[in-house]
C-alpha cells in the first residue's frame, strides 16, 4: 500500500485513491458540517472515514480550565531518579493496579513483558569506597559562577562522573538548553594517582577548560574554570596530595 | 458551545486488527488531546497525547509530540529492537515539545503526556510518560500495564520506604495529580517501556485513554462497555467517550480512547 499525505496532513493509501479522501469529504459536507473545525482534524488520520459523528456534550462550560506548568513538580525528578541506575530509562515497576478478575496470568504476562531488564539496567554498580556505609565519598567539586546554576555546587565521585541536562546524569546542570543532555563532559577521578581529569564527552556539543577547547583528556587543577554550554563551572578537589579516602581504608 | 471532534479511523485491512478511536471536548474550551491510530495488516500503532500548558500550548505540545511518534513510526519500515525505537522517540519527542516556540517566537511552555502502543504480528509494545493509561482487557480481566507518573507515585515511594509518615503524606496529597515526567520538560528519562514483548492472545484489546476517561469511569465501567461492544471497536470507543461525558456533566476534561482489538485468525469477521 502506498501511504501517501496530503497538505492538510492527513494520511491515505495512494494506491485506492487519486486524492485525499479526507479533503474531499470535507469538501463535499462543507455545509455546516460540524466533522472539520477551523483546520481538518487535530491528528493525521490513516485511510478514509465514515460519516462524522458527534457525541452529546455538555451544554454548558465551565470557565476555560489550563493546567498551569508551573503546578509540575521539579524537585521529586531528581530525587526519583537517584534511585535509578544511571543510563536507565526504563522503569521495570509492576503495575500498581490490582486485577479485576481472580486470574493471575494476565498479570503474569504484563509482569514478564515488563522484566529482563538489559545489562545497562542492571543492579547499579556499587563504588570502590561505598562499602558499608552505602555512601560514595566526595573526590572534589564543581561550582557554577555563571549561569543558571549559579551558587550551586556539584559532587565529583571517584571514576567517572557525567555531565549533562538530563535528569539521569551524574552531574546534572539544570535551565541551560545549550548544555547537551548526555555527557556533554566526563569529569573523572582516578584515586591511585589522586588525579582529576576532564575528558571529551559523548554528545556534539565541545566545552572548554579555561577557554581552551578539551579533546583530549587534561588534568585539572584547583580552581580551573570549565565552561559548559553557557555555563561556567570553577573546580575545587576535595581528594590531592595531602588527603584521601584511602587513608580511612581499613584493612 | 463545545464541538465534539470524533476521529475515525478505518484499519487498512480488517483482517488481524480491528481499530476505534473516539476524542472528544467535554466542557473545555479547546481540545488538547491528539489521537492517532493506524493499522495495516498486523502492524499497528496507536497514540493518545493529553496536552497541557497556557493558551493553545497544550494542543501544539500534545500535535507535536504524537506527529514526531508517527511519522517516525511511517519512515521505518522494519524495527529491528522495538522498545529501544519508542524510547528514542519519546527523547526526541519531548525535545521537540521543550524547543516549541509559538508564532511570536516565544517558547510554548507546554507539556504532554504520551500512551502508545505499537503491535507486530501478536506482539505488543508500549510506552507511556505522564499520566495517560494503557489497559489490556483479557476476557473478563482489564489491567492497568503503566504507572501514573505523577507526584502521587513519589508519595507512596516515600511512604513505603518510611521517610515520610501518613500524615505528611496527607498533608501533600494535594498535589498528588501534578506530574513528574511528561513530554516537554527538556530531561525526560522517567518512562515506562516493556523490553520484552506482551504476547496477545485471540481477542485480546488494548485500549489508550487520556485521564479524562478513567477520572470518570471505573475500570469495571469501562470493561463492561468493552465487553458489551467487543464486535465494534469503533462503537466501544464511542461508547466509552459518551459515558464520560454523561457521568461528569460538569467540569469533564478532554477525553480521548483508542481501542484496538487483536485477531489472531485475520478473517474478515473479527468476532
Amino acid at each position: 500500500m502506498k501511504l501517501k499525505r496530503c497538505d492538510s496532513g492527513h494520511f491515505y493509501n495512494g494506491d485506492k485513491f487519486p486524492e485525499c479522501p479526507h479533503c474531499k469529504k470535507a469538501k463535499e459536507n462543507a455545509a455546516g458540517a460540524p466533522f472539520y473545525a477551523e483546520e481538518p482534524v487535530t491528528a493525521p488520520v490513516a485511510s478514509y472515514m465514515e460519516e462524522p459523528v458527534t457525541a452529546p456534550i455538555a451544554s454548558y462550560m465551565e470557565e476555560p480550565v489550563t493546567a498551569p506548568i508551573t503546578s509540575y513538580v521539579e524537585e521529586p525528578v531528581t530525587a526519583l531518579v537517584s534511585s535509578y541506575a544511571p543510563g536507565a530509562a526504563t522503569v521495570p515497576h509492576s503495575s500498581h493496579t490490582a486485577p479485576a478478575g481472580g486470574n493471575v496470568s494476565l498479570q503474569e504476562a504484563v509482569n514478564r513483558a515488563k522484566a529482563a531488564p538489559r545489562e545497562e539496567d542492571e543492579e547499579k554498580t556499587i563504588g570502590l569506597y561505598q562499602g558499608k556505609s552505602g555512601i560514595d565519598p566526595v573526590a572534589g567539586w564543581l561550582v557554577c559562577i555563571e549561569g543558571s546554576e549559579f551558587g550551586a555546587s556539584f559532587t565529583i565521585k571517584s571514576g567517572r562522573n557525567f555531565v549533562g541536562r538530563a535528569a539521569n546524569m551524574d552531574i546534572v546542570l539544570h535551565g541551560d538548553n545549550s548544555v547537551s543532555r548526555e555527557k556533554h563532559a566526563i569529569i573523572l577521578y582516578e584515586p591511585k594517582r589522586r588525579e582529576f581529569i576532564a575528558q571529551a564527552g559523548e554528545s556534539r556539543e565541545l566545552f572548554y577548560l579555561n577557554d581552551e577547547v578539551v579533546l583530549n583528556p587534561v588534568r585539572l587543577k584547583q580552581y580551573d574554570i570549565l565552561t559548559i554550554g553557557n555555563m561556567r563551572l570553577m573546580f575545587f578537589p576535595c581528594c590531592g596530595e595531602r588527603f584521601s579516602w584511602d587513608d580511612f581504608k581499613k584493612d | 458551545m463545545g464541538e465534539s471532534v470524533t476521529v475515525e479511523i478505518f484499519p487498512g485491512e480488517k483482517r488481524g486488527l480491528d481499530i476505534g478511536v473516539s476524542s472528544v471536548l467535554g466542557t473545555r474550551s479547546n481540545q488538547e488531546d491528539t489521537v492517532f491510530a493506524y493499522a495495516s495488516g498486523k502492524r499497528a500503532l496507536a497514540v493518545v497525547c493529553d496536552g497541557m500548558g497556557g493558551l493553545e500550548g497544550g494542543e501544539l505540545a500534545s500535535k507535536t509530540a504524537a506527529e514526531s511518534l508517527a511519522e517516525a513510526w511511517f519512515e521505518h519500515e522494519d524495527i529491528e529492537d522495538i522498545p529501544e525505537f519508542l524510547k528514542k522517540q519519546a527523547l526526541e519527542a519531548d525535545e521537540k515539545v521543550f524547543s516549541q516556540k509559538n508564532e511570536s517566537g516565544e517558547s510554548i511552555e507546554a507539556g504532554t503526556t504520551i500512551a502508545a502502543v505499537i503491535v507486530r504480528e501478536n506482539e505488543l509494545y508500549w510506552l507511556s510518560v505522564g499520566d495517560s493509561k494503557i489497559y489490556i482487557i483479557r476476557g473478563e480481566e482489564i489491567l492497568s500495564v503503566c504507572q501514573e507518573h505523577n507526584y502521587r507515585m513519589v508519595l507512596d515511594e516515600r511512604l513505603g520506604r518510611g521517610e515520610i509518615t501518613p500524615e505528611d503524606y496527607a498533608a501533600q496529597e494535594y498535589k498528588a495529580g501534578a506530574l513528574v515526567s511528561y513530554l516537554g520538560m527538556g530531561n525526560l528519562s522517567l518512562m515506562d517501556v516493556n523490553r520484552r514483548p506482551f504476547f496477545l492472545e485471540d481477542h485480546d484489546i488494548v485500549l489508550l485513554c487520556s485521564d479524562g476517561l478513567y477520572r470518570s469511569l471505573t475500570e469495571k465501567k469501562i470493561l463492561s462497555l468493552v465487553r458489551q461492544n467487543r464486535e465494534s471497536m469503533k462503537e466501544a470507543a464511542k461508547a466509552l467517550t459518551r459515558a464520560a461525558l454523561e457521568e461528569k456533566r460538569q467540569g469533564q476534561d478532554n477525553t480521548s480512547v483508542v481501542v484496538l482489538r487483536y485477531c489472531k485468525k485475520g478473517t474478515e469477521e473479527c468476532e
